[in-house]
């Protein structure tokens, strides 16, 4: 079954191609609530959420990404609107800090469920930031309107995430990587 | 590694991960709380739809009365006068060439009288007949209605011939003049009466179509809308009211101020008794949300030092650079923000008093009542101009006041439509802490009243 048809059936309130959305993407939906979210229950919650708001919106979408992305987009949305919700305070730091050195090579040499795990041990703000624009390759630009924030409340998250990351993998490695 | 490819490292790495999840969920799942999702909109929309719905049946309900005022008026004015006025009557006996308003005006009691025999089967048959348009239409204009003609007579009626018998409708008014008002608006409203030919031609003493005014005795028309006309003791009430407050610090100097706004929506039925002179008591049930959104803001100094150095060379020989180190402080003001919001889902049992009264030829309603209650799911921190605390989940106990005041409207035989601008307080109690919440909101409600 092709995107359209997935798409035309799921509008046309077909039970087959809805139950083909959500087996095609749901696992990797669900992998991206649980790096935005808190726990798997939250993640859960805003996986079904977010097919919710899928499956009544899918007449706006208009072929101009693919479909995953869409669908992406919409579960980035709503988790951010969660976190929004939940009154997580901004702090900035200063463009020293920013600049301070990582060894990123680190990174090659972890595997995936390593990093998430990492990444799901990030604070919400860090982690929020970290998703948005290492992963969903969104901008700081658009991360700061997404969230209501500074640019560069954006860039300093994003920098303090790394630099946590760096220093687990430091911890999980004994230190061997370490600058 | 550069920041694009630790990105993509990173992008490749997690974005075609799937994670499993928990049985609970599914695809079933999603579509129940889909289902759950379109029935919660489904509840919301007949709420508003009711809403607009009395609106434009107030508004039409205003129309139609309006239309049918004219017949109304003429009816009671043309009646009032044949009663009061038995001279005029007595010309209508002498007059052989009498109309139909001539008959009815011979209502005198020598009519009555020389009819005796049947008088009592009369009254009977009078109360329960109905005059059609069919009947009095074909009533020529110089029709002439015998003393003789007996209004029982059914061959009459089933022809169609020659309308109401006057003596009949004599009767009915000279005996029971209660009973016109009842069955007046019925009889004005035959479209034969709207018709100006049939009005000339009959007369049927109804109305001067040619008179564009009328005398309305004073407090006749206002008192059809006077709930304490209708027939039953009882009203059924239900009304759905809306209202809001922004919540705003102005004070700068303040460390924590709030800026939000505050909703609530509020829907009761109600039992109501007229005990007289206009006053009605009753009790009902009710339900409210009470909604809250805002952002807090803390504003506090924090003391900086910056260290600036540089290097000074000292040319006196030997030659050497010293670096000197100037440290300054300063005062910055940081500000820090975030969201809030709560909602409040409550019952209660509402005790209400209402008191109805006229004021120029619109009736008003004066609206207080008492809403103990409790809650039944509360979320979020309640907030005030300077601060905010969270509600606590379990179950608290809730005492609203509302008091409105507001026109009533009679949209049908029996409905009245009330429009109340409102203040309503609604209040909480948190058991932990002790401490009463609460917050007066204003805005505006309908409420529809059933007499029955």
């Amino acid at each position: 079954m092709t995107e359209q048809e997935l798409v035309e059936g799921c509008i046309r309130e077909d039970r087959i191609c809805q139950r083909e959305l959500w087996n095609r993407y749901s696992k990797k939906i669900m992998s991206l609530c649980l790096r935005y979210c808190n726990s798997q229950e939250e993640a859960e919650d805003a996986l079904m959420e977010a097919y919710v708001k899928i499956y009544d919106n899918l007449s706006k979408f208009r072929f101009q990404s693919s479909l995953e992305t869409w669908m992406r987009r919409v579960a980035v949305n709503l988790c951010i609107n969660k976190i929004r919700a939940r009154k997580h305070i901004w702090t900035s730091i200063t463009d020293d800090e920013y600049r301070l050195g990582y060894n990123d090579d680190a990174f090659e040499d972890l595997q995936v469920n390593q990093i998430m795990k990492m990444v799901e041990a990030l604070p919400v703000g860090y982690r929020t930031v970290f998703n948005m624009y290492a992963i969903e390759g969104y901008s700081h630009k658009d991360i700061a309107e997404m969230l209501g924030i500074d640019e560069g409340t954006s860039r300093s998250q994003f920098a303090k995430a790394r630099k946590v990351l760096q220093q687990q993998i430091q911890k999980s490695e004994g230190g061997s990587l370490a600058s | 590694m550069d920041n694009q490819r630790l990105n993509s490292e990173l992008r490749d790495k997690l974005h075609d991960l799937e994670s499993p999840f928990n049985e609970r969920v599914s695809f079933e799942a999603v579509m129940k709380k889909r289902e759950r999702k379109k029935r919660r909109a489904i509840l919301w929309i007949p709420s508003m739809v009711v809403v607009a719905g009395l609106f434009v049946v107030g508004g039409l309900g205003m129309l139609w009365v309006n239309t049918d005022q004219a017949p109304e008026k003429a009816a009671q004015t043309t009646f009032s006068k044949s009663v009061s006025k038995p001279k005029f009557a007595q010309k209508g006996i002498v007059d052989k060439n009498q109309t139909l308003t001539l008959g009815i005006a011979s209502a005198s009691p020598e009519i009555a009288s020389s009819e005796s025999s049947a008088s009592s089967e009369r009254k009977r048959a009078s109360s329960s007949r109905v005059v059609t348009p069919s009947k009095i239409e074909t009533t020529s204009p110089g029709f002439v209605i015998p003393e003789t003609t007996s209004p029982l007579m059914p061959e009459s009626i089933e022809r169609g011939a020659k309308a109401e018998s006057p003596n009949s409708i004599g009767v009915r008014i000279a005996e029971s003049p209660l009973n016109n008002e009842v069955n007046l608006p019925a009889y004005a409203h035959q479209d034969m009466l709207c018709d100006p030919q049939g009005l000339e031609s009959v007369s049927l003493g109804i109305a001067d179509p040619s008179k564009t005014h009328f005398e309305i005795p004073e407090g006749e028309y206002e008192a059809q809308w006077d709930p304490a006309r209708l027939q039953s003791k009882w009203y059924l009430e239900m009304s759905a009211t809306t209202g809001s407050r922004v919540v705003i610090n102005f004070n700068e100097d303040d460390r924590l101020s709030v800026l939000g706004n505050m909703y609530h929506a509020n829907y009761h039925a109600l039992l109501l008794k007229d005990v007289g002179s206009g006053v009605m008591l009753g009790g009902g049930l009710s339900y409210g949300e009470m909604i809250g959104t805002g952002e807090w803001r803390i504003r506090e100094y924090q003391e900086r030092m910056n260290i600036d150095s540089y290097d000074l060379v000292v040319m006196i020989p030997p030659v050497q650079t010293v670096r000197v180190y100037d440290t300054t402080f300063s005062q910055v003001r940081v500000v820090t923000t975030g969201e809030l919001a709560y909602r409040i889902d409550k019952f209660s049992i509402p005790l209400a008093a209402r008191y109805h009264f006229m004021l120029g030829k619109m009736s008003w309603r004066v609206a207080a009542q008492l809403n103990p209650g409790m809650t039944v799911k509360t979320s979020g921190d309640f907030f005030s101009n300077t601060e905010y605390a969270p509600i606590q989940s379990q179950r608290m106990l809730t005492m609203d006041a509302k008091f409105s005041v507001g026109p009533t409207i009679s949209i049908y035989k029996d409905w009245l439509l009330v429009l109340e601008p409102n203040m309503m307080h609604h209040t909480f109690r948190d058991q932990k802490s002790g401490k009463t919440n609460g917050k007066t909101l204003t805005g505006f409600g309908v409420s529809v009243l059933h007499n029955f």
